[in-house]
């Protein structure tokens, strides 16, 4: 197999996809799951924890996306 | 992603005429929507003159958690910030208009902005003498950090907000390319979501970050 630029990107790609999907998947269940518990054991606070819920789930996955920004970039760059 | 290439280059900056193009039509959409509310003032309100109150309790509500009962007179700058990114996400959904946001010029702006903004409340809000002593404020040792913050943080609402536009948009059209009808039209009801979730997220941490550097003196 030969290591061309071609190839080496398309690898590349896959790599960063991977990483970013599992850490974004990892993260925002982490996220979800505190809340959900949070609103379990006191239901009346329930709109506050859902906004910041909101707001720890764009937080958290703006990393995951500016990565996937740079795959979108690599694939711009492919022959 | 390239139909549009509409780039001038002008005492040697770039300017993309077709994204100027879309953000002075998002701000004629937002002008014809509030004029819409507006026609007919009454004191108790109805139909569109109730949504776009509801819409001015919310921003302040957001407004006042942040910044305490006198930080309500900055609603307007929040509320235009976050109309603007609001329907400028949801203007790229139409097919053949782009969102002003995908550009990372647009958000970095918007981002400066926000920027400039914080250090103007905060020296309003404390005097410039407590705000300047507020960046050696748990101990000088903490300068190096205050000043870092204030170029990571523009850095980051502008690329997330950027990201999440463009990539969003990109998926848009791969998902139209590939499949038919239902799957690009559950991604396209999804980033309607995400549309008003980073609007109201960007929105959110100008105002927490604001609060941050105005609370110490309060």
């Amino acid at each position: 197999m030969q290591m061309d630029f071609n190839t080496v990107v398309v690898i590349a790609i896959g790599i960063i996809c991977l990483g970013s999907s599992f850490a974004a998947a990892l993260s925002d269940s982490k996220v979800v799951s505190t809340a959900l518990e949070s609103i379990a054991r006191q239901p009346e606070v329930e709109n506050g924890i859902f906004r910041a819920m909101l707001i720890g789930v764009g937080l958290v996955e703006s990393i995951p996306i500016i990565a996937i920004v740079i795959a979108f970039m690599l694939l711009g760059k492919l022959g | 992603m390239e139909i549009h290439n509409n780039i001038i280059f002008l005492w040697g900056l770039e300017f993309d005429l077709w994204i100027i193009l879309m953000s002075w039509m998002v701000m004629g959409i937002i002008i014809f929507l509030v004029w819409l509310g507006v026609r007919k003032l009454s004191w108790i309100p109805s139909g569109w003159q109730n949504v776009m109150e509801m819409l001015v309790e919310f921003i302040e509500n957001s407004v006042k958690d942040s910044l305490g009962e006198h930080g309500i007179k900055y609603t307007y700058f929040f509320g235009s910030l976050f109309l603007f990114i609001l329907v400028a996400n949801m203007l790229g959904l139409i097919p053949g208009f782009a969102s002003p946001t995908r550009d990372v010029s647009v958000t970095m702006a918007l981002a400066i902005l926000v920027v400039i903004w914080m250090q103007y409340i905060g020296i309003r809000e404390s005097g410039l003498l407590k705000y300047l002593k507020h960046f050696v404020s748990p101990s000088p040792a903490f300068f190096p950090l205050h000043l870092m913050e204030l170029f990571t943080r523009p850095l980051t609402l502008a690329l997330r907000l950027f990201g999440n536009i463009f990539a969003g948009e990109i998926l848009v059209e791969k998902l139209t390319e590939t499949f038919h009808l239902v799957i690009p039209s559950v991604w396209l009801l999804m980033s309607v979501m995400i549309g008003g979730i980073q609007a109201y997220i960007f929105t959110v941490l100008s105002l927490a970050y604001t609060g941050l550097s105005i609370e110490e003196h309060d």
